[in-house]
């Protein structure tokens, strides 16, 4: 049975964490063996927790030369057998986009985490933002999928990062925690469990490592030292890893079979969550740190007679298309307050059209007030 | 003799990509005889190679675990699958553009690191897939399809390169002396720590063809010439211009 | 909200102040800011403690204010929330003119009675615990222990002691 029941490492009970400490106790936890990265700031503390704490508990931890290498080192230790991952922020991120696309392509299972701080380039590099929505899903190039999360607390950061790593083992892709600064560097009580659902990769001996008969099937997957004479390989492959670089079909096949394994689990992988929607006109959508002022705001809001609610988002990515369209069915209006100049609020309008949809962008390297939202929220009520 | 690699050699596999006259199908079956020569067998062996030509020596042609990886990325793919699981015996099997130049960082890293891997790179002193651009071993004043006037550049000393790097095992061979440039590969695979072996390998139809050495035949023979063997030299006396000290270093040398 | 300059441990009060609050049960959020030195830009650790979970986190308005140095005073004290109570250091803070609240001799116990100016951060807990009673003195030694090395904690444990007299006497109702 490939899901487990796991203890984490650190004992169970309330601990006072910042939510970068949280994350590396959530890897450990999801049974992560190999941690490779580079410094940047606001991400260090997670590798700085994992360089202590990863040894102890039989893992490899390795300061690599840049991002780029860091992000080859993960791909590399996670066909040696480990379940890998790296943090980094925005520029980290920019450079390890074709290592992304890599491990898309070649289905290599690794989690990264990227806590975003203020860009465009080097920006703010202490200050808070969340502009790297886009960057996480279409930065690297052709057509591919990822698994994006937003934790909205040091407790998610646990806890989606068990989840990223879960993602990326069952389907065998990158699976990325899109943090940002403000939840990074929030100490708050965190709560271990007992226990964590991991999951264990599937493996069938003699099986093709790039195939499956059924359509969004994940293939067996194997490691290096097996004697299964691995073919890996960045060009375009068949089922069992010969580069077939000039074959039209094998190519269509490939990128449809990826981008299928994926989307076909849309409904399963597209978590949100629901405050007050019940009856509300008005509809914050919101998702990571901003989520957290969104939830006071519509309480406010609430308090003066204004019928606001909260969609947030968990996931990013595949993105929740159907809950947003659910969210409007009723005839409501969304207020999308976000960290960049309106990444989520486009796609959002790409699913219930551009009149529906109010942006809220703030990029100073702030977050969000509730009272920002508030504001919003009241002008835009009836 | 040719047959008699065929168990490390995916028989699917019709016929290797090299051009007539590439030295890399050369040093394809060198690198296997090295291997078996040092007592070890392919098969359990991972070869992580980058982009170009020379990384298609291993992939697919090896029946062994190999890892094809991005442009310049082979040592960092490498030290990841070494680091997570020491029990792998790894080679990196790549280009010279590939492993010194976008990948040049990973190299100096690599070597400091000493990780045990053995390096083998083909130097064909070009960007041979990308159709003959100069790369950063191309030798001063040769054309190539950016250097039409001829490089204004010095190339690299490899050796020299990875040596102060801090590698285990340095040694540079060239196809045209087979069976010293096995020796050196096996060399390094008997190392513990990092080693890289630069393998002179010639392309005719990228370089030779631009740099009035059209034949196969005409290039080899001009690598025969060029490479000297540091005791083939009279005392301490410099290198002639142009030509190889071909050789290995270990790291206490340095 | 604890407010200082850096160097003076105002991350590491707020830092054992969540730690402790959350070791005795109740939920705990914390943020710190600092400018680009490590040392001399103003510094801020905010902290809120509730019974049940905390939907957001950051303090806009703070309930109890400590200001540790005069910039600090300066630059926070305007965010106190209506009733709130703001304390500072009243050797090193000259409060508004008219300004409620209270001012402690925290660096001068520190220096002089403790041998310790270093220590005022912890006194600063103490005192902060005593004035709310919120804490459980011995999740605030156990939080002490966890974040000190051994050959500070025993002046840090009497800074903690002093600190949490100072603040009894100083609760509202004493
Ligand atoms: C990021 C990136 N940049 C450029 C290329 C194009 N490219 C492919 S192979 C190559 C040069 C390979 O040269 P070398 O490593 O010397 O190998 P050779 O073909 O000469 O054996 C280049 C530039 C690429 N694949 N990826
Ligand atoms: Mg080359």
């Amino acid at each position: 049975m490939p899901s487990h029941l796991s203890q984490p490492a650190l004992a169970p009970g309330a601990h006072y964490l910042s939510g970068n400490e949280a994350a590396a106790e959530g890897a450990l936890a999801a049974g992560c063996g190999f941690y490779a990265g580079y410094p940047i700031t606001p991400s260090s503390e997670i590798m700085e927790r994992l360089a202590a704490r990863l040894p102890q508990h039989g893992g490899v931890f390795l300061q690599m030369e840049d991002e780029i290498a860091s992000l080859s080192a993960v791909i590399g230790a996670a066909w040696a057998g480990k379940k890998a991952l790296t943090a980094t922020s925005g520029p980290g991120l920019s450079l390890m986009q074709e290592c992304l696309g890599y491990a898309a392509f070649t289905e290599t299972p690794c989690v990264l985490i990227d806590v975003q701080r203020a860009g465009p380039c080097t920006g703010q590099a202490t200050k808070v933002g969340a502009g790297d929505i886009m960057a996480a899903k279409w930065g690297s190039h052709g057509d591919y999928q990822v698994v994006a999360l937003s934790p909205w607390s040091a407790q998610e950061m646990f806890d989606l990062t068990v989840r990223a790593f879960n993602w990326a083992e069952r389907l065998r892709l990158p699976a990325i925690l899109l943090a940002e600064e403000a939840v990074g560097h929030l100490r708050e009580r965190v709560d271990i469990p007992q226990s964590v659902d991991t999951y264990q990769r599937g493996y069938t001996p003699g099986a093709p490592p790039f195939g499956h008969p059924e359509p969004g099937g994940v293939p067996s997957m194997p490691r290096f030292g097996q004697g299964e004479a691995l073919m890996i390989t960045g060009s375009t492959h068949d089922e069992r890893g010969f580069r077939r670089t000039e074959d039209p079909a094998a190519h269509a096949a490939l990128v449809h079979r990826l981008n299928h394994k994926v989307l076909a689990r849309a409904g399963e992988l597209c978590q949100t969550e629901g405050h007050f929607l019940e009856d509300a006109s008005l509809v914050v959508l919101a998702y990571g740190f901003t989520a957290r002022a969104a939830l006071k705001a519509v309480k406010l809001a609430r308090r003066q007679g204004v019928k606001a609610g909260l969609l947030r988002l968990v996931t990013l990515w595949p993105f929740p298309e159907e809950a947003v369209a659910q969210a409007l069915a009723r005839g409501a209006r969304l207020l999308v307050p976000e960290m960049n100049l309106g990444q989520v609020a486009g796609l959002a309008r790409q699913v219930v059209g551009p009149g529906l949809v109010r942006p809220l962008s703030q990029v100073d390297g702030r977050h969000i007030t509730p009272a920002t939202i508030l504001g919003a929220l009241l002008e835009m009520a009836p | 003799m040719t047959r008699a690699l065929d168990q490390y050699l995916r028989t699917e596999v019709k016929a290797t990509p090299f051009c007539p006259g590439c030295g890399h199908g050369v040093l394809l079956g060198l690198i296997l005889r090295a291997i078996e020569g040092a007592g070890l067998d392919p098969r359990q062996m991972l070869f992580v190679s980058g982009i170009g030509c020379a990384a298609w020596i291993p992939s697919p042609n090896f029946r062994a675990d190999t890892l094809h990886t991005l442009h310049g990325r082979a040592l960092a793919f490498a030290t990841g699958a070494k680091a997570a699981n020491p029990g792998l015996k790894v080679m990196v099997v790549s280009g010279d553009g590939d492993l010194s130049s976008i990948g040049g960082n990973h190299l100096i890293h690599a070597a400091r690191r000493g990780l045990e891997m053995t390096v083998v790179c083909a130097n064909n002193q070009i960007y041979g897939m990308t159709g003959g651009q100069a790369a950063p071993t191309t030798p001063l004043g040769a054309a190539t399809a950016t250097t039409p006037a001829g490089n204004p550049f010095r190339p690299f000393d490899l050796c020299r390169l990875v040596r102060a790097a801090g590698a285990a095992y340095v040694a540079r061979g060239a196809v045209t002396r087979p069976y010293e440039l096995m020796d050196y590969i096996a060399q390094g695979l008997q190392r513990p720590g990092f080693s890289f072996i630069e393998a002179l390998s010639p392309c005719p139809t990228q370089a030779g063809r631009r740099q009035g050495l059209d034949s196969p035949a005409a290039l080899y023979d001009d690598l025969s010439r060029r490479c000297l063997a540091r005791r083939e030299l009279a005392g301490d006396a410099e290198l002639p211009p142009g030509a190889w000290e071909l050789g290995s270093w270990c790291g206490d040398d340095n | 909200m604890l407010a200082g300059l850096g160097g003076q441990g105002v991350i590491l009060a707020g830092a054992l102040l969540g730690q402790a609050a959350v070791a005795s049960g109740l939920y705990a959020a914390g943020a710190s800011s600092y400018g680009a030195q490590a040392r001399g830009s103003l510094s801020r650790a905010e902290l809120i403690i509730a019974m049940e979970p905390i939907d957001y986190p950051r303090v806009e308005a703070p309930d109890l204010l400590v200001a540790m140095c005069q910039e600090a005073h300066d630059a926070h004290a305007g965010l106190l929330a209506p009733g709130g109570r703001l304390l500072w250091d009243d050797g090193l803070v000259r409060p508004a003119p008219g300004g409620a609240g209270l001012g402690l001799p925290v660096a001068l116990t520190a220096r002089q009675e403790l041998g310790a100016p270093l220590a005022a951060n912890v006194l600063w807990v103490g005192v902060v615990a005593g004035v709310t009673n919120w804490w459980q003195t011995a999740a605030l030694e156990e939080a002490l222990a966890g974040a000190l090395p051994a050959r500070h904690l025993e002046v840090n444990r009497r800074a903690l002691g002093r600190g949490l007299e100072m603040g009894r006497q100083a609760r509202p109702e004493a």
